[in-house]
């Protein structure tokens, strides 16, 4: 069906950024957060980075030579920052113009309502947050030359077995079609042994309950049964840290 | 201010007198007025000194000068149609005149002072040769002149029906010179032995809605300067054809806007306490190639032809149509910056858009290409393609085959109608509509198949660090422009990556009216600017599908890394583009205001019980792929948004005292519009009506979509910049584009409703009706208050 072909393009970007993770890593980052006074609230998520071109053997760094230094300029490609507020200043404060988003039905609130649950309001109340991406970088990169033995074909193809890469054609998807196949890259910059705040965010949700009617949304007269902090306790700054080595490829079908 | 900037372009350098004509003519006149002659003055003899001053002059000149007091021109009338009451077989009486009133000429300092002194312009003829390109001597006629730094004051705009009303008045003080020759007759289109040269140097162009102390909109600053050599000028059957392989082109100037002026039309940038606000300095700069300009008779076109019916574009009623189509040369650069607040020298940070490339090198296309534009006094209901019943003339949204139509059909359409309810067609957003705003009788302004296939390939970003005026690195005795702030390595530096902007095939329709509205009371005033407008953009062109994007006819917004590999090369296979692909755009008003208030340039839908509408929709994949032809695309994600409000604010507002931005608030009421031919998918509540929606799908199976529907309520943005961050302003980061905004939602947005009035109330709450996935409905989400803030900036890997 399609709409699980999205969850499963979905699950395979997340897949990407998640798969190559050694099992030790969260420990080892952890005890490297430790060591800095971190905290290690977010694991650092570190996709392995195999040289193709060594293969699982050890490279020797080699020195540049005066005209490969010469070429090497600035990154040219393109960056986004990116900052999203709800209901709080620059520093993450919740507004005073928002009641500080405490108090009875003050104006910090988003309500959901469910298909066939009419007049039946989940509201998120009390809450606000912020997130950072200093640098997000776009580039280009494309599928390996050579696939590997965990393509999964299929994924790429719709129901009714047709691939969808590229034109599309009316036949299975062959190892051909996804060789070297284009794809945007997301990226932070950075290094695998550094920590940087490459996504910087935090979120209070003060109450969680259930309002009835069909301006339900309105009302601030249930209790809550649940509560939601999102942040980094080990500073001052609410911000919990994100680093985020590796790279998402993109692929559009 | 008389800001000295050098223009990039190449100066024309006026034809020389071929040497064996030298002396030709021998006729020496000067005609002067308006110069007081004394009726007791006698002939005196001249002294030798007076006499060792006379030269040998060749041609005729003519000289005028005004009085020092200035001179009224009175007015100017454009009147059309005169007592026609058809246009080929369309019974029609277009006849309607639109008149200039309050005309003044008079001299002005450079801050648009008036001076006690004449205003004086020259014009002189010469006869001789171009020595340059005429291999045959023909003789030919030059005509060159000159004006003095003067101001043309526009007290009123006017049409004939609605004669108590105007947008404003306008003041444009300009000095220049130009010069115009050719050979074998004045106008003769043969050949190429003509040059022209027109150098406008800083001028000012004011507008105000009101008398004296009501806020001024300026361009000031403006350069102006186009000029060729061997090109063409000349009348045939077609009308006026101006052709230069070659066409120098510079045209910059520094937009600014006075809240509160400190006097009327005139300038105080960098005066202490001035309310003069610099906004932003834009320009293009450069040369222009295979150059093309047609100039003919010839207003709105009505009634139909063929089958399937189009509009009959020949079929024109009196008015004015042009042009114009060209390529670009490399040097040819796009730029934009912040205009320097001290009031002299450049820019502090500039951004230069240059090195271009096309987007289609089939034989016979241009860079920019636009073959109808035309301009015409139109009476009510006389939209392009009118056919004599009130209700015809308007144009196609996402049709295949017609870009625009007679009627109420977007005749010849292969794709399907709109879709049932809660589904997708079976290309998103590619089911035509009909659209249709009814003018009334005001100013037309209509182009047809405009097209900008091409892009620039390359950054430059200028930023005077030290603001000594340039953008040198080590020029100052006292300190290097060389900014120590990293990682920023010199004040000019050019970035591998460019920005895509391609227009398809641009489309509108706009209709100015003179006269304002009082919001506040729900009544028409007599000073104000009132617009109407269908403007669209869209990528097919009537070959493709709606499946692929068409890169080479489309309209892409897009980022391009020239440099994928980042090793400072720009090689063959190392391009890559990302960002909207086969884009189409609709920007659609009735009956929206331009109003210049204290707080800034206002546009906003008139109020009251029938409140204006106005209808924003954007389509375009997301996706990327290999540059220049994108022959291998990334096909990410389709979007189709569609936002429609009765409630529209939006103000350009000048920045704060010391600031140099662009700023920006408003307030949108979304609503669920109803209007037919207008709204997307017209009568409300019929099937596939979604209001205002946000719709993400499948690029191969549009089914599969994500789908905010039925989207109502209030969000008002306020604090917003567009600012150009120059690497000083922030440590460690490079210069970027950043757009940021808050924005109120719900009971948070406190504003005046549509009805009018001068008591601000709460908005409603924001509420996506359904959250559709797959053509199954989710549930909703309501956000009833709270504060949002978003931004983003655009920059260097670094």
């Amino acid at each position: 069906m399609a709409p699980n072909r999205l969850i499963v393009k979905v699950f395979f970007v997340l897949q990407a950024l998640l798969a190559p993770l050694p099992q030790d890593s969260f420990a080892a980052l952890d005890a490297t957060a430790a060591a800095r006074g971190q905290g290690g609230v977010f694991p650092k998520l570190r996709p392995e980075v195999v040289d193709h071109a060594c293969g699982d053997h050890s490279c020797d760094m080699v020195e540049l030579e005066d005209g490969v230094l010469q070429g090497i300029a600035g990154q040219e490609g393109i960056s986004l920052d990116i900052e999203v507020r709800l209901n709080t200043d620059a520093v993450g404060v919740p507004l005073a113009s928002l009641s500080s988003c405490t108090g009875n039905n003050n104006p910090c609130k988003l309500a959901l309502t469910f298909n066939n649950r009419p007049d039946k309001w989940l509201m998120l109340k009390d809450y606000y947050g912020t997130l950072n991406i200093p640098k997000l970088y776009l580039n280009k990169t494309n599928a390996p030359a050579t696939v590997s033995a965990y393509k999964d074909l299929p994924r790429f193809q719709d129901s009714a077995g047709n691939c969808l890469l590229g034109a599309g054609k009316a036949s299975a998807c062959a190892d051909a079609d996804i060789q070297n196949h284009p794809a945007l890259k997301l990226s932070s910059p950075g290094f695998t042994g550094t920590f940087e705040n490459d996504i910087l965010a935090n979120l209070f949700v003060g109450r969680v309950a259930i309002e009835t009617g069909a301006t339900g949304y309105n009302n601030d007269t249930n209790g809550t049964f649940l509560g939601l902090q999102l942040r980094d306790t080990s500073t001052s700054a609410p911000q919990a840290r994100v680093d985020v080595d590796g790279h998402v490829a993109l692929f559009g079908f | 201010m008389n800001r000295q900037r050098t223009p990039t372009s190449r100066c024309h350098e006026p034809a020389k007198r071929h040497p064996a004509r030298q002396g030709v003519g021998g006729l020496a006149a000067v005609l002067a007025f308006g110069i007081p002659v004394s009726a007791s003055a006698a002939m005196g003899e001249l002294d030798d000194e007076a006499m060792s001053a006379v030269n040998a002059r060749d041609g005729i000149e003519l000289s005028y000068a005004t009085p020092n007091a200035g001179t009224p021109i009175g007015s100017v009338t454009w009147d059309v149609d005169v007592g026609k009451t058809a246009v080929g077989s369309v019974t029609v009486n277009p006849e309607v005149f639109a008149r200039w009133e309050g005309l003044r000429i008079r001299a002005v300092d450079a801050n648009g002072a008036l001076l006690a002194s004449p205003a004086t312009t020259t014009l002189s003829f010469d006869v001789g040769d171009n020595e340059v390109t005429d291999t045959d001597n023909s003789v030919g006629l030059g005509i060159s002149g000159n004006w003095s730094r003067m101001r043309l004051l526009v007290d009123a705009f006017r049409q004939e029906n609605v004669s108590a009303n105007s947008p404003g008045t306008f003041a444009f003080d300009s000095a220049g010179t130009f010069s115009f020759m050719n050979t074998k007759g004045l106008f003769n289109d043969v050949g190429t032995a003509a040059g022209f040269n027109l150098d406008i140097s800083d001028a000012s162009l004011y507008f105000r809605q009101g008398g004296s102390g009501a806020p001024e909109v300026l361009f000031d600053n403006i350069l102006f300067n186009v000029g060729f050599n061997n090109g063409t000028i000349g009348v045939n059957n077609a009308g006026l054809r101006v052709a230069a392989a070659n066409l120098n082109f510079n045209l910059t100037f520094d937009l600014r806007y006075e809240g509160a002026p400190d006097a009327a039309f005139t300038y105080e940038q960098g005066t202490a306490g001035s309310n003069d606000r610099p906004v932003m300095y834009y320009g293009w700069q450069g040369t222009l190639t295979d150059f093309e300009l047609g100039v003919k008779g010839g207003g709105i076109w009505y009634g139909a032809t063929g089958s399937p019916a189009v509009e009959n574009v020949a079929n024109r009623s009196e008015g004015l149509n042009f042009s114009a189509r060209w390529n670009y040369d490399s040097t040819f650069a796009w730029v934009v910056g912040e205009s320097n607040p001290s009031g002299s020298g450049n820019p502090r940070v500039q951004v230069q858009f240059d090195t271009w490339l096309k987007i289609n090198n089939t034989a016979g296309t241009y860079a920019f290409d636009t073959p109808n534009n035309t301009l015409d006094v139109v009476k009510a209901n006389q939209s392009p393609g009118y056919d004599g019943t009130a209700g015809t003339g308007g144009m196609c949204w996402g049709t295949q085959t017609s870009m625009t139509g007679p009627s109420a059909t977007c005749a010849g359409s292969a794709v399907a109608a709109a879709p049932a309810s809660g589904t997708t067609p079976a290309t998103p957003g590619y089911y035509p509509q009909w659209l249709y705003v009814a003018p009334e009788e005001g100013i037309a302004l209509v182009s047809r198949d405009a097209k900008q296939w091409a892009y620039s390939n390359r950054i430059v970003i200028k930023d005077d660090f030290n603001n000594d005026g340039d953008y040198a690195d080590t020029d100052s005795a006292t300190a290097s422009d060389t900014p120590n702030i990293a990682p920023s390595t010199a004040e000019t530096q050019t970035a591998n990556f460019g920005f895509i902007y391609t227009l398809g095939n641009f489309d509108a329709n706009i209709f100015f009216y003179p006269g304002g509205w009082d919001f506040a009371n729900n009544a028409a005033t007599t000073t104000g600017l009132k617009l109407d407008f269908l403007i669209m953009t869209q990528s097919h062109d009537g070959s493709d599908t709606g499946a692929l994007p068409d890169w080479n006819t489309g309209s892409h917004y897009m980022m391009a890394d020239n440099d994928v590999d980042n090793d400072g090369i720009i090689e063959a296979n190392d391009k890559f583009g990302v960002g909207f692909l086969g884009s189409s755009i609709l920007l659609a008003a009735n009956d929206l205001y331009l109003t210049l208030t204290s707080a800034g340039v206002n546009f906003r839908t008139r109020s009251g019980t029938t409140p204006g509408e106005v209808r924003v929709q954007f389509k375009g994949r997301f996706g990327g792929g290999d540059l220049p032809d994108m022959a291998s695309p990334v096909r990410g994600l389709d979007i189709n948004a569609n936002f429609e409000s009765n409630n529209f604010q939006f103000t350009l507002e000048p920045p704060a005292s010391g600031g140099v931005y662009i700023g920006f608030s408003g307030l949108v009421d979304f609503v669920d519009l109803s209007t037919a031919n207008f709204a997307e998918n017209g009568t409300s509540g019929t099937s596939g009506d979604d209001g205002t929606f946000i719709e993400i799908a499948e690029p191969s199976r549009p089914s599969a979509a994500l789908r905010f529907a039925n989207i109502t309520g209030r969000i008002q943005y306020t604090g917003g910049k567009l600012d150009l961050v120059s690497d000083s302003e922030i440590a460690n980061q490079p210069a970027k584009i950043l757009v940021s905004s808050s924005v109120n939602m719900g009971a948070t947005a406190v504003g005046i409703p549509a009805g009018g009035g001068a008591t601000a109330s709460a908005g409603a709450p924001l509420q996506v009706g359904r959250i559709e996935f797959g053509g199954n409905t989710l549930g909703s989400i309501v956000v009833p208050s709270g504060t949002w803030y978003a931004a983003i900036g655009l920059k260097r890997q670094l």
